[in-house]
Protein backbone atom coordinates (compact mmCIF):
# COMPACT_ATOMS: atom_id res chain seq x y z
CA UNK A 1 0.00 0.00 0.00
CA UNK A 2 1.81 2.94 -1.24
CA UNK A 3 0.91 6.54 -0.35
CA UNK A 4 1.86 9.96 -1.31
CA UNK A 5 0.10 12.99 -0.19
CA UNK A 6 0.86 16.38 0.04
CA UNK A 7 -1.22 18.71 2.38
CA UNK A 8 -1.38 22.70 2.11
CA UNK A 9 2.81 22.54 1.48
CA UNK A 10 3.74 26.05 0.52
CA UNK A 11 7.88 26.89 -0.27
CA UNK A 12 9.84 29.97 -0.35
CA UNK A 13 13.43 29.79 -1.95
CA UNK A 14 16.07 31.65 -0.59
CA UNK A 15 18.27 33.55 -3.37
CA UNK A 16 21.84 33.81 -2.72
CA UNK A 17 23.13 36.65 -4.39
CA UNK A 18 27.10 36.77 -4.51
CA UNK A 19 27.34 39.00 -1.32
CA UNK A 20 25.17 37.66 0.46
CA UNK A 21 27.56 34.36 0.19
CA UNK A 22 30.59 36.68 1.45
CA UNK A 23 31.33 36.02 4.84
CA UNK A 24 32.89 39.47 4.71
CA UNK A 25 30.40 41.27 4.53
CA UNK A 26 28.24 39.31 6.82
CA UNK A 27 30.49 39.98 9.32
CA UNK A 28 30.74 43.71 8.02
CA UNK A 29 27.00 44.23 8.26
CA UNK A 30 26.96 43.50 12.28
CA UNK A 31 30.16 45.53 12.50
CA UNK A 32 28.92 48.72 10.84
CA UNK A 33 25.60 48.67 13.47
CA UNK A 34 23.17 47.07 10.80
CA UNK A 35 20.88 44.53 11.83
CA UNK A 36 22.86 41.03 11.79
CA UNK A 37 19.95 38.97 10.78
CA UNK A 38 20.25 35.29 10.22
CA UNK A 39 17.08 34.55 8.85
CA UNK A 40 14.73 37.79 8.72
CA UNK A 41 15.70 39.42 5.58
CA UNK A 42 16.26 36.70 3.10
CA UNK A 43 14.86 37.06 -0.26
CA UNK A 44 12.63 34.51 -1.11
CA UNK A 45 10.69 33.98 -4.19
CA UNK A 46 7.90 31.96 -3.43
CA UNK A 47 8.01 28.07 -5.43
CA UNK A 48 4.97 26.39 -4.68
CA UNK A 49 1.55 27.62 -2.72
CA UNK A 50 -0.73 25.86 -1.37
CA UNK A 51 -0.26 22.41 -2.81
CA UNK A 52 -2.69 19.90 -1.97
CA UNK A 53 -2.02 16.32 -3.99
CA UNK A 54 -3.60 12.62 -2.69
CA UNK A 55 -1.74 9.65 -4.78
CA UNK A 56 -2.68 6.29 -4.16
CA UNK A 57 -1.73 2.87 -5.28
CA UNK A 58 -2.51 2.90 -9.33
CA UNK A 59 -1.88 6.74 -9.72
CA UNK A 60 0.00 8.11 -12.80
CA UNK A 61 0.30 12.21 -12.34
CA UNK A 62 1.45 14.41 -15.00
CA UNK A 63 3.24 17.38 -13.80
CA UNK A 64 2.16 19.86 -16.77
CA UNK A 65 3.15 23.71 -16.81
CA UNK A 66 5.93 26.10 -18.83
CA UNK A 67 9.34 26.51 -17.25
CA UNK A 68 9.43 27.62 -14.00
CA UNK A 69 6.26 26.74 -12.93
CA UNK A 70 7.59 24.88 -9.91
CA UNK A 71 7.47 21.09 -11.37
CA UNK A 72 10.90 20.42 -10.54
CA UNK A 73 10.64 21.31 -7.15
CA UNK A 74 7.28 20.28 -6.49
CA UNK A 75 8.93 16.69 -7.72
CA UNK A 76 12.17 17.75 -5.03
CA UNK A 77 9.59 18.41 -2.41
CA UNK A 78 7.34 15.29 -3.00
CA UNK A 79 11.02 13.39 -2.37
CA UNK A 80 11.80 15.22 0.63
CA UNK A 81 15.28 17.01 -0.95
CA UNK A 82 12.89 20.03 -0.09
CA UNK A 83 11.20 20.29 3.77
CA UNK A 84 8.01 23.15 3.28
CA UNK A 85 7.94 25.18 6.04
CA UNK A 86 3.97 25.20 5.42
CA UNK A 87 2.16 22.23 5.47
CA UNK A 88 3.07 18.12 5.87
CA UNK A 89 4.58 15.94 2.82
CA UNK A 90 4.06 12.26 4.06
CA UNK A 91 4.87 8.75 2.15
CA UNK A 92 4.43 5.13 2.34
CA UNK A 93 6.61 2.64 0.34
CA UNK A 94 9.98 2.55 -1.08
CA UNK A 95 10.74 6.05 -3.21
CA UNK A 96 12.85 6.53 -6.13
CA UNK A 97 13.29 10.01 -7.46
CA UNK A 98 15.05 10.38 -10.48
CA UNK A 99 15.39 13.40 -10.68
CA UNK A 100 18.41 14.39 -12.45
CA UNK A 101 20.00 11.60 -14.67
CA UNK A 102 23.43 9.61 -13.08
CA UNK A 103 23.50 10.90 -9.29
CA UNK A 104 26.55 9.59 -7.57
CA UNK A 105 28.36 8.85 -11.38
CA UNK A 106 32.18 8.94 -11.28
CA UNK A 107 34.31 9.02 -14.15
CA UNK A 108 37.18 8.49 -13.02
CA UNK A 109 35.47 4.55 -12.07
CA UNK A 110 35.15 2.04 -13.85
CA UNK A 111 31.43 1.28 -15.40
CA UNK A 112 30.85 -2.00 -13.27
CA UNK A 113 32.05 0.62 -10.13
CA UNK A 114 29.61 3.05 -11.15
CA UNK A 115 26.98 0.53 -11.75
CA UNK A 116 27.15 -0.27 -7.67
CA UNK A 117 27.63 3.40 -7.12
CA UNK A 118 24.36 4.72 -8.83
CA UNK A 119 22.63 1.83 -7.13
CA UNK A 120 24.03 3.10 -3.89
CA UNK A 121 22.69 6.39 -4.71
CA UNK A 122 19.13 4.85 -5.17
CA UNK A 123 19.57 3.53 -1.70
CA UNK A 124 20.19 -0.20 -2.84
CA UNK A 125 23.39 -2.20 -1.08
CA UNK A 126 25.85 -3.72 -2.78
CA UNK A 127 24.39 -7.25 -2.31
CA UNK A 128 20.89 -6.02 -3.68
CA UNK A 129 22.71 -4.83 -6.64
CA UNK A 130 24.87 -8.39 -7.11
CA UNK A 131 22.42 -9.90 -9.11
CA UNK A 132 20.86 -7.19 -11.13
CA UNK A 133 24.42 -6.72 -12.88
CA UNK A 134 24.31 -9.10 -15.65
CA UNK A 135 20.71 -7.82 -16.50
CA UNK A 136 22.20 -4.12 -16.54
CA UNK A 137 25.78 -5.20 -18.61
CA UNK A 138 23.55 -6.91 -21.32
CA UNK A 139 20.79 -5.18 -21.63
CA UNK A 140 23.61 -1.43 -22.26
CA UNK A 141 25.38 -3.64 -24.47
CA UNK A 142 28.21 -2.17 -23.13
CA UNK A 143 30.12 -5.22 -21.43
CA UNK A 144 33.48 -4.57 -23.41
CA UNK A 145 33.55 -1.08 -21.42
CA UNK A 146 32.91 -2.25 -18.17
CA UNK A 147 36.34 -1.83 -16.71
CA UNK A 148 37.25 1.25 -18.45
CA UNK A 149 36.95 4.30 -16.61
CA UNK A 150 33.66 6.55 -16.97
CA UNK A 151 35.41 9.06 -18.45
CA UNK A 152 36.21 7.23 -21.93
CA UNK A 153 32.80 6.86 -22.73
CA UNK A 154 30.80 8.68 -24.53
CA UNK A 155 27.62 10.84 -23.19
CA UNK A 156 25.18 8.70 -24.58
CA UNK A 157 26.99 5.29 -23.29
CA UNK A 158 26.90 6.86 -19.91
CA UNK A 159 23.42 7.77 -20.01
CA UNK A 160 22.56 4.42 -21.11
CA UNK A 161 24.46 3.02 -18.12
CA UNK A 162 22.56 5.30 -15.68
CA UNK A 163 19.09 4.54 -17.02
CA UNK A 164 20.13 1.11 -17.13
CA UNK A 165 20.73 1.53 -13.14
CA UNK A 166 18.15 3.36 -12.14
CA UNK A 167 15.19 1.39 -13.81
CA UNK A 168 16.80 -1.78 -12.41
CA UNK A 169 14.58 -2.25 -9.40
CA UNK A 170 10.94 -0.56 -9.81
CA UNK A 171 9.82 1.53 -6.48
CA UNK A 172 6.38 1.69 -5.07
CA UNK A 173 6.51 5.29 -5.52
CA UNK A 174 8.43 6.94 -8.53
CA UNK A 175 9.04 10.17 -9.54
CA UNK A 176 10.69 10.94 -12.66
CA UNK A 177 11.76 14.27 -14.18
CA UNK A 178 11.90 14.23 -17.55
CA UNK A 179 15.34 13.31 -18.55
CA UNK A 180 14.44 10.18 -20.64
CA UNK A 181 15.15 11.84 -23.84
CA UNK A 182 18.80 12.11 -23.66
CA UNK A 183 19.23 8.21 -24.36
CA UNK A 184 20.55 8.44 -28.05
CA UNK A 185 17.81 7.38 -30.88
CA UNK A 186 18.92 3.78 -31.18
CA UNK A 187 18.32 3.41 -28.20
CA UNK A 188 15.17 4.91 -27.80
CA UNK A 189 12.90 1.70 -28.80
CA UNK A 190 14.80 -0.40 -25.96
CA UNK A 191 14.38 2.61 -23.39
CA UNK A 192 10.85 2.89 -24.14
CA UNK A 193 10.30 -1.06 -23.69
CA UNK A 194 12.55 -1.12 -20.24
CA UNK A 195 10.59 2.00 -19.30
CA UNK A 196 7.21 0.42 -19.65
CA UNK A 197 7.76 -2.83 -17.17
CA UNK A 198 9.81 -0.43 -14.97
CA UNK A 199 6.57 1.99 -14.39
CA UNK A 200 4.19 -1.07 -14.56
CA UNK A 201 5.95 -2.61 -11.76
CA UNK A 202 5.75 0.82 -9.25
CA UNK A 203 2.22 1.52 -7.59
CA UNK A 204 2.09 5.64 -8.10
CA UNK A 205 3.88 7.25 -10.86
CA UNK A 206 4.65 11.08 -11.06
CA UNK A 207 5.93 12.29 -14.24
CA UNK A 208 7.45 15.79 -15.52
CA UNK A 209 7.40 16.37 -19.06
CA UNK A 210 7.05 18.58 -22.26
CA UNK A 211 6.55 15.80 -24.21
CA UNK A 212 2.73 15.37 -24.81
CA UNK A 213 3.02 11.96 -26.37
CA UNK A 214 5.35 10.31 -23.63
CA UNK A 215 2.42 12.01 -21.11
CA UNK A 216 -0.51 10.66 -22.65
CA UNK A 217 1.53 7.70 -22.71
CA UNK A 218 2.45 6.95 -19.10
CA UNK A 219 0.31 9.12 -17.36
CA UNK A 220 -3.79 9.01 -16.45
CA UNK A 221 -4.16 12.13 -14.72
CA UNK A 222 -2.82 15.36 -15.01
CA UNK A 223 -2.15 18.60 -13.16
CA UNK A 224 -1.46 22.07 -14.51
CA UNK A 225 1.39 23.69 -12.29
CA UNK A 226 1.70 27.55 -12.85
CA UNK A 227 3.56 30.39 -10.99
CA UNK A 228 4.17 27.22 -8.34
CA UNK A 229 -0.23 26.46 -7.68
CA UNK A 230 -1.96 24.10 -9.16
CA UNK A 231 -4.34 25.77 -11.81
CA UNK A 232 -6.15 22.81 -13.32
CA UNK A 233 -6.53 18.86 -12.27
CA UNK A 234 -7.81 15.92 -15.02
CA UNK A 235 -7.44 13.34 -17.20
CA UNK A 236 -4.36 14.09 -18.91
CA UNK A 237 -6.17 13.96 -22.49
CA UNK A 238 -8.16 16.81 -21.08
CA UNK A 239 -5.57 18.94 -19.87
CA UNK A 240 -3.19 18.49 -22.46
CA UNK A 241 -5.91 19.55 -24.74
CA UNK A 242 -6.61 22.86 -22.89
CA UNK A 243 -2.89 23.51 -22.69
CA UNK A 244 -2.58 23.18 -26.45
CA UNK A 245 -5.65 25.35 -26.88
CA UNK A 246 -4.13 27.81 -24.94
CA UNK A 247 -1.01 27.89 -26.51
CA UNK A 248 -3.39 27.67 -30.07
CA UNK A 249 -4.85 31.03 -28.62
CA UNK A 250 -1.70 32.62 -28.02
CA UNK A 251 -0.20 32.02 -31.49
CA UNK A 252 -3.11 33.45 -32.79
CA UNK B 1 14.59 26.51 18.08
CA UNK B 2 12.03 23.78 17.24
CA UNK B 3 11.71 20.29 18.03
CA UNK B 4 10.84 19.28 14.69
CA UNK B 5 14.78 20.48 13.87
CA UNK B 6 15.75 18.51 16.26
CA UNK B 7 14.04 15.70 15.70
CA UNK B 8 14.64 15.42 11.93
CA UNK B 9 18.41 16.18 12.73
CA UNK B 10 18.31 12.85 14.74
CA UNK B 11 16.47 10.83 12.05
CA UNK B 12 18.95 12.07 9.65
CA UNK B 13 22.25 11.04 11.85
CA UNK B 14 20.39 7.59 12.82
CA UNK B 15 19.72 6.91 9.21
CA UNK B 16 22.66 8.17 8.13
CA UNK B 17 24.82 6.51 10.70
CA UNK B 18 23.01 3.11 9.87
CA UNK B 19 23.61 2.56 6.55
CA UNK B 20 27.63 1.81 7.08
CA UNK B 21 27.38 0.02 3.47
CA UNK B 22 27.09 3.27 1.88
CA UNK B 23 29.38 5.88 3.45
CA UNK B 24 31.89 3.19 3.72
CA UNK B 25 31.99 2.51 -0.22
CA UNK B 26 31.75 6.18 -0.90
CA UNK B 27 34.60 6.86 1.37
CA UNK B 28 36.45 4.21 -0.24
CA UNK B 29 35.71 4.86 -3.88
CA UNK B 30 36.97 8.72 -3.16
CA UNK B 31 40.34 7.55 -2.08
CA UNK B 32 40.39 5.21 -4.18
CA UNK B 33 40.70 6.98 -7.66
CA UNK B 34 42.00 10.36 -5.82
CA UNK B 35 44.87 8.79 -6.89
CA UNK B 36 44.91 7.06 -9.91
CA UNK B 37 47.36 7.53 -12.31
CA UNK B 38 50.33 8.86 -9.72
CA UNK B 39 52.75 6.27 -9.87
CA UNK B 40 53.22 6.06 -5.57
CA UNK B 41 49.50 6.47 -5.35
CA UNK B 42 48.85 7.45 -1.69
CA UNK B 43 52.09 6.45 -0.62
CA UNK B 44 52.99 9.90 -1.59
CA UNK B 45 51.89 11.47 1.42
CA UNK B 46 53.44 8.72 3.77
CA UNK B 47 56.50 8.93 1.82
CA UNK B 48 56.36 12.68 2.19
CA UNK B 49 55.71 12.31 6.44
CA UNK B 50 58.77 9.81 6.67
CA UNK B 51 60.92 12.46 4.59
CA UNK B 52 59.88 14.97 6.97
CA UNK B 53 60.65 13.12 9.70
CA UNK B 54 64.18 12.36 8.54
CA UNK B 55 64.83 16.37 7.87
CA UNK B 56 63.04 18.04 10.88
CA UNK B 57 65.11 15.11 13.33
CA UNK B 58 68.38 16.05 11.38
CA UNK B 59 67.56 19.60 12.14
CA UNK B 60 66.10 20.16 15.45
CA UNK B 61 66.78 17.27 17.22
CA UNK B 62 70.06 19.45 18.42
CA UNK B 63 68.09 22.70 19.06
CA UNK B 64 65.74 21.13 20.74
CA UNK B 65 67.69 19.79 22.77
CA UNK B 66 66.41 16.31 22.07
CA UNK B 67 68.24 13.36 20.87
CA UNK B 68 67.44 11.39 17.52
CA UNK B 69 65.70 8.58 19.54
CA UNK B 70 63.77 11.31 21.45
CA UNK B 71 62.88 13.32 19.11
CA UNK B 72 62.20 11.07 15.64
CA UNK B 73 59.16 9.38 17.23
CA UNK B 74 57.73 12.33 18.74
CA UNK B 75 57.48 14.56 15.53
CA UNK B 76 56.59 11.14 13.26
CA UNK B 77 53.77 10.39 15.17
CA UNK B 78 52.67 14.20 15.48
CA UNK B 79 53.11 14.48 11.91
CA UNK B 80 50.76 11.56 11.08
CA UNK B 81 48.06 12.64 13.44
CA UNK B 82 48.37 16.45 12.59
CA UNK B 83 47.99 15.47 8.63
CA UNK B 84 45.11 13.52 9.55
CA UNK B 85 43.71 16.51 11.37
CA UNK B 86 44.83 18.92 8.65
CA UNK B 87 43.30 16.73 5.74
CA UNK B 88 39.96 16.55 7.50
CA UNK B 89 39.69 19.70 8.31
CA UNK B 90 40.72 21.62 4.95
CA UNK B 91 38.08 19.40 3.52
CA UNK B 92 35.28 19.88 5.64
CA UNK B 93 33.58 23.02 4.45
CA UNK B 94 33.31 21.05 0.87
CA UNK B 95 31.61 18.11 2.41
CA UNK B 96 28.24 19.26 1.42
CA UNK B 97 29.51 21.65 -1.41
CA UNK B 98 30.87 18.99 -3.21
CA UNK B 99 27.60 16.96 -3.15
CA UNK B 100 25.55 19.43 -4.53
CA UNK B 101 24.00 17.41 -7.46
CA UNK B 102 23.61 14.48 -4.78
CA UNK B 103 22.01 16.83 -1.84
CA UNK B 104 19.21 18.96 -4.72
CA UNK B 105 17.95 15.46 -6.23
CA UNK B 106 17.93 12.57 -3.48
CA UNK B 107 16.71 12.52 0.01
CA UNK B 108 19.96 10.54 1.61
CA UNK B 109 20.27 11.92 4.97
CA UNK B 110 23.42 14.68 4.99
CA UNK B 111 25.04 12.62 7.55
CA UNK B 112 26.21 10.50 4.98
CA UNK B 113 28.28 13.08 3.57
CA UNK B 114 29.73 13.99 6.75
CA UNK B 115 30.80 10.24 8.17
CA UNK B 116 32.11 9.62 3.99
CA UNK B 117 34.37 12.85 4.65
CA UNK B 118 35.81 12.28 7.68
CA UNK B 119 35.96 7.79 6.87
CA UNK B 120 37.60 8.64 3.99
CA UNK B 121 40.87 10.72 5.72
CA UNK B 122 40.24 7.88 8.13
CA UNK B 123 41.14 5.10 5.77
CA UNK B 124 44.09 7.66 4.52
CA UNK B 125 45.49 8.61 8.15
CA UNK B 126 45.25 4.19 8.66
CA UNK B 127 47.67 4.11 5.36
CA UNK B 128 50.28 7.16 7.20
CA UNK B 129 50.27 5.14 10.48
CA UNK B 130 52.38 2.65 8.84
CA UNK B 131 55.04 5.15 10.35
CA UNK B 132 54.34 4.41 13.51
CA UNK B 133 54.87 1.06 14.51
CA UNK B 134 58.62 1.22 12.30
CA UNK B 135 60.22 4.65 13.76
CA UNK B 136 59.11 2.64 17.49
CA UNK B 137 60.70 -0.46 16.41
CA UNK B 138 63.64 1.91 15.03
CA UNK B 139 64.11 3.24 17.81
CA UNK B 140 63.66 0.33 20.38
CA UNK B 141 59.91 1.85 22.09
CA UNK B 142 58.70 -0.84 23.81
CA UNK B 143 54.72 0.01 24.28
CA UNK B 144 53.57 0.80 27.55
CA UNK B 145 50.10 -1.42 28.36
CA UNK B 146 49.46 2.35 28.46
CA UNK B 147 49.27 2.34 24.93
CA UNK B 148 45.63 1.68 24.77
CA UNK B 149 44.88 4.57 25.91
CA UNK B 150 45.63 6.55 22.91
CA UNK B 151 43.12 4.36 20.65
CA UNK B 152 40.67 6.09 23.36
CA UNK B 153 42.18 9.18 22.27
CA UNK B 154 42.19 8.64 18.57
CA UNK B 155 38.48 7.78 19.08
CA UNK B 156 37.70 10.98 20.53
CA UNK B 157 40.25 12.83 18.17
CA UNK B 158 37.83 10.79 14.91
CA UNK B 159 34.66 12.02 16.98
CA UNK B 160 35.70 15.97 16.84
CA UNK B 161 36.55 15.85 13.26
CA UNK B 162 32.82 14.58 12.75
CA UNK B 163 31.71 17.17 14.70
CA UNK B 164 33.98 20.06 13.00
CA UNK B 165 33.12 18.24 9.58
CA UNK B 166 29.12 19.23 10.46
CA UNK B 167 30.40 22.48 11.09
CA UNK B 168 32.30 23.32 8.99
CA UNK B 169 30.27 22.07 6.38
CA UNK B 170 27.21 23.75 7.19
CA UNK B 171 29.28 26.91 7.02
CA UNK B 172 30.96 26.52 3.64
CA UNK B 173 27.61 25.53 1.73
CA UNK B 174 26.20 29.24 3.36
CA UNK B 175 29.64 31.08 2.62
CA UNK B 176 32.09 30.52 -0.28
CA UNK B 177 34.68 32.11 1.60
CA UNK B 178 35.42 29.48 4.36
CA UNK B 179 37.31 27.60 2.09
CA UNK B 180 40.43 29.50 1.46
CA UNK B 181 39.86 30.87 5.24
CA UNK B 182 40.71 27.34 6.48
CA UNK B 183 43.93 27.02 4.17
CA UNK B 184 45.41 30.12 6.39
CA UNK B 185 44.29 29.12 9.76
CA UNK B 186 45.20 25.68 9.44
CA UNK B 187 48.62 26.89 8.20
CA UNK B 188 48.46 29.28 11.70
CA UNK B 189 47.55 26.46 13.76
CA UNK B 190 50.54 24.03 12.33
CA UNK B 191 52.89 26.38 13.74
CA UNK B 192 51.11 27.39 17.35
CA UNK B 193 50.50 23.84 18.23
CA UNK B 194 53.45 21.66 19.64
CA UNK B 195 53.72 18.83 17.17
CA UNK B 196 57.20 19.19 15.59
CA UNK B 197 58.17 21.23 19.22
CA UNK B 198 58.03 20.18 22.59
CA UNK B 199 55.22 21.86 24.77
CA UNK B 200 58.55 21.96 27.08
CA UNK B 201 60.04 24.91 25.27
CA UNK B 202 57.25 27.34 26.41
CA UNK B 203 58.19 29.21 28.90
CA UNK B 204 55.77 29.40 32.32
CA UNK B 205 53.82 32.59 31.44
CA UNK B 206 53.24 30.65 27.40
CA UNK B 207 51.99 28.02 28.84
CA UNK B 208 48.73 28.85 27.84
CA UNK B 209 49.75 28.70 24.16
CA UNK B 210 49.87 24.83 24.30
CA UNK B 211 47.03 24.40 27.44
CA UNK B 212 44.14 26.37 25.61
CA UNK B 213 44.95 24.55 22.30
CA UNK B 214 42.05 21.30 21.68
CA UNK B 215 44.36 20.59 18.81
CA UNK B 216 47.32 19.88 20.61
CA UNK B 217 44.81 18.19 23.77
CA UNK B 218 43.66 15.73 20.80
CA UNK B 219 47.15 14.93 19.71
CA UNK B 220 48.89 14.83 22.50
CA UNK B 221 46.38 12.01 24.21
CA UNK B 222 46.76 10.02 21.65
CA UNK B 223 50.74 10.61 20.82
CA UNK B 224 52.11 10.66 24.64
CA UNK B 225 50.63 7.31 25.48
CA UNK B 226 52.14 5.74 22.12
CA UNK B 227 55.89 6.82 23.53
CA UNK B 228 55.35 6.07 27.21
CA UNK B 229 54.82 9.12 28.02
CA UNK B 230 51.86 10.99 30.46
CA UNK B 231 49.87 13.67 28.40
CA UNK B 232 49.79 17.12 29.77
CA UNK B 233 48.29 17.38 33.00
CA UNK B 234 46.05 19.86 31.25
CA UNK B 235 45.33 17.20 28.27
CA UNK B 236 42.46 15.16 29.00
CA UNK B 237 40.37 17.31 30.73
CA UNK B 238 41.01 19.75 27.60
CA UNK B 239 40.32 17.05 25.10
CA UNK B 240 37.41 15.63 26.96
CA UNK B 241 35.23 19.10 27.51
CA UNK B 242 36.12 20.05 23.52
CA UNK B 243 34.15 16.46 22.55
CA UNK B 244 31.19 17.78 24.56
CA UNK B 245 31.44 21.32 23.79
CA UNK B 246 32.45 20.49 19.72
CA UNK B 247 29.17 17.62 20.07
CA UNK B 248 26.92 19.96 21.23
CA UNK B 249 27.53 22.25 18.82
CA UNK B 250 27.51 19.94 15.95
CA UNK B 251 24.03 18.69 16.72
CA UNK B 252 22.80 22.46 17.46
CA UNK B 253 23.55 23.82 13.97
CA UNK B 254 22.67 20.49 12.13
CA UNK B 255 18.95 20.76 13.87
CA UNK B 256 19.19 24.51 13.04
CA UNK B 257 20.41 24.71 9.49
CA UNK B 258 19.82 20.91 8.26
CA UNK B 259 16.89 21.64 5.80
CA UNK B 260 18.67 24.95 4.73
CA UNK B 261 21.84 22.53 2.71
CA UNK B 262 19.38 21.51 0.13
CA UNK B 263 19.25 25.10 -0.81
CA UNK B 264 22.65 26.42 -0.18
CA UNK B 265 24.74 24.31 -1.91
Amino acid sequence: MAHLSLSGVSLDFPIYHSSARSMRRFALRGALGGKLNLEGKRATVAVLRNIDLELRDGDRLALIGPNGAGKSILLRTMAGVYEPECGTVSRLGRLTPLLSHGIGLDLEATGLENIFLLGMHLDLQPRQMRPKVDEIVEWTELGPFMAAPLRTYSAGMIMRLAFAVSTCAPPEILLIDEWLGLVDAAFQQKAHQRMAAFVGDTSILVLASHAPDLLGLWCSEAVRLEGGSIVERGPVADILESVGAAAAGDAA
Amino acid sequence: MSGKGWRAAADDFASGTSRTWLWRALAWNDVKHRYSGSVLGSLWITANIALLTLCLTLVFSGPLGASHGRYAPYVAIGLVLWYFVQSTLSEAPNAFVGQAETIRHSPLPLSIQVLRAVWRNILIFAHNAVVIPIVLVAFGIVPHPSAVLGLVGLLLLSVNLVSATVILGLLGARFRDIQPVMTSALQLLFFVTPIVWFPAALSGREGWIAAANPVFALIDVVRAPLLGDSPAATSWPMAIGVTIAGAALAAAGFARFRHRVAYWV
